[in-house]
């Protein structure tokens, strides 16, 4: 069961992004991301709110493999769960405000988005070329 | 040039001549004074035989399990642990005398070494047993040396039947195969009195005995299993392939114990077994890759990796008896022909080898075989090469191996049965056969 919900790809990008969140005091539980996929998107939130470009790269990639494999799912918004969290999330950017912390409010750029596009559906596209070379075979 | 009617004499003669009142004390284990030992012989081979344990744990183990899908990560890796344990002790028990003692007939050896028995090592008389083959080495050695070669060949096999094997059923079949299967091979190819050592057949350090008897057991098992669930519809990602680069790695290293040691001496015929093999698995690994970046239009670290151990396959058998432009040849055709093995041919066969150990072993073994035929240098193997006696070789042992691989998991799956249920193979066999998981 544990191993059917697990989807490799997910599995992948989360990992990237405990990776690269570490980096801002952030810990985020990579194993339960690629199986839940509401803790995901609370996940990809908080990402999203990051200025380091490799995160949002990630985040996309991440948000649109979850608009493939759960189309129909709308964004979970249980606010009395998300109100601790972004005070638990004020109290943390507290603790850890004497690391690095650059622009901490600034948002990505528009022109980015576009780009983010290209590459997320050129990645999808390899990566299916991949899925389609192991299929039957290893080499 | 040996003709056909030639080979047809020497197998009447190595089947007439089994009288063992004939066997001569060259052809059988012996005890001699310490001082007939060799310590620069013997430093090398206790060297070699580290290497080429090396090669199975974690060598192979990481090789393989990196390649297998996430869920059987552990008993992949397991498999080829378990293996040295249970071979370590049948080789000791009756292994080594089964393929390393004359026997009645030239298929088989006897029991004179059950249990290591009339080894000998007496320091207080100076008196220590050392076998035919390599007079200059303890007996103690020798017996080391060879139960790590009986201990990768099976190892080898698992990666035929990866993520669907019974754990009881595997652990049953490697004990069958090493006393059934590989002694009798062994025997018939490296001890002196075997009917294919007698007929002139070559194999330096195991093409034939290792890579070919592996490869068609492991045909055989992947058929006989059958293929996996979702094989040919959904995709098999290998779960960690810096594992396999790893345990490429350690193959290759370790390869040098197995080709270099196989010289049973720490001489020229090693260096050049040594060099052989390293610009083999050279040419191997960049002939898979360039062919396969002209195919897929990428060069892969899975490929470079196979080629490699495809180059090592193919030189294995050669690597005594050749020079270097050889060797850059039959790396290089390995490379090629693997490729097709583990491709075009895996698909003509039809068979869920999971992860090519016909296609790299076995193929690489049957062209190393018979380049080895095409290839051997008399000054260097101190025989004339025939590639008709090398092909006799590498076929009769293609035969054998699977008929009588074929009989042991017959009788196994009567009895215990072969393959893990459906719903545990879609689990996984980490979890189901030993409780174990990777998060």
């Amino acid at each position: 069961m544990s191993d059917a919900v697990i989807n490799p790809e997910f599995f992948s990008l989360a990992s990237q992004l405990y990776v690269r969140m570490r980096r801002y005091g952030r810990v985020v539980d990579a194993v339960y991301m690629a199986k839940n996929h509401d803790y995901a998107r609370e996940i990809l939130q908080l990402a999203g709110r990051e200025a380091d470009v490799e995160i949002l790269k990630i985040v996309v990639r991440f948000e649109a493999l979850l608009a493939h494999e759960y189309p129909s799912v709308e964004e979970p918004t249980p606010t009395k769960a998300v109100e601790p969290e972004e005070q638990v999330a004020v109290e943390k950017e507290d603790i850890f405000s004497m690391t690095l912390r650059p622009f901490r409010k600034k948002q990505p750029t528009l022109p980015e988005m576009p780009i983010l596009s290209s590459v997320v559906e050129h990645t999808g596209e390899i990566e299916e070329e991949v899925a389609h070379h192991y299929v039957g075979a290893l080499r | 040039m040996k003709r056909p009617i030639d080979v047809l004499r020497y197998l009447f003669l190595a089947t007439v001549m089994c009288a063992p009142s004939l066997v001569l004390a060259e052809t059988a284990p012996y005890v001699t004074t310490i001082d007939k030992i060799s310590a620069g012989d013997t430093a090398w081979m206790l060297s070699s035989t580290a290497l080429v344990l090396l090669m199975t744990i974690p060598g192979l183990a990481l090789f393989y399990a990196g390649m297998v899908r996430k869920k059987n990560v552990l008993s992949t890796a397991l498999q080829s642990f378990a293996i040295c344990a249970l071979v370590t002790v049948v080789w000791v028990v009756i292994g080594y005398s089964l393929a390393f003692t004359a026997g009645s007939t030239p298929y088989l050896g006897g029991f004179s070494r059950l249990f290591l028995d009339g080894m000998v090592f007496d320091k207080v008389q100076g008196l220590i047993s050392v076998s035919h083959v390599a007079p200059t080495i303890p007996e103690s050695v020798l017996v080391m040396f060879q139960m790590t070669f009986a201990i990768i060949t099976p190892a080898l096999i698992t990666g035929a039947f990866a993520e669907r094997m019974r754990f009881s059923a595997l652990v049953v079949f490697m004990v069958l195969w090493s006393i059934f299967v590989y002694a009798p091979v062994a025997h018939w190819v490296w001890e002196p009195s075997g009917w294919l050592a007698t007929m002139g057949a070559l194999d330096f350090a195991g093409g034939t005995v290792v890579h070919i008897n592996a490869g068609a057991a492991g045909l055989v098992c992947a058929y006989m299993l059958g293929k996996r669930q979702g094989y040919g519809r959904e995709p098999f990602f290998p779960n960690n392939l810096a594992f396999t680069l790893i345990g490429a790695s350690l193959l290759w290293v370790g390869w040098f114990g197995f080709n270099a040691g196989s010289a049973l001496s720490a001489d020229g015929r090693a260096g050049l077994a040594m060099l052989v093999t390293q610009v083999a698995a050279a040419t191997g690994a960049l002939g898979w890759m360039f062919l396969e970046w002209l195919r897929r239009g990428k060069a892969s670290l899975l490929g470079a990796c196979s080629g490699a151990v495809a180059g090592l396959v193919a030189i294995t058998p050669a690597s005594g008896f050749v020079e270097v432009k050889a060797a850059l040849i039959i790396g290089l055709l390995a490379g090629i022909t693997c490729y097709w093995g583990a491709t075009g041919l895996k698909r003509i066969l039809g068979a869920d080898d999971s992860l090519d150990v016909f296609g790299i072993h076995g193929i690489g073994g049957i062209v190393g075989a018979l380049l080895t035929g095409v290839f051997a240098q008399k000054h260097l193997s101190g025989v004339d090469a025939s590639l008709s006696i090398q092909a006799i070789g590498a076929f009769s042992t293609l035969i054998y191996s699977a008929a009588a691989s074929w009989i042991i998991l017959s009788v196994i799956d009567w009895t215990i049965g072969l393959r893990v249920e459906a719903e545990h193979e879609v689990i996984g066999l980490d979890l189901t056969q030993h409780g174990e998981q990777i998060p």
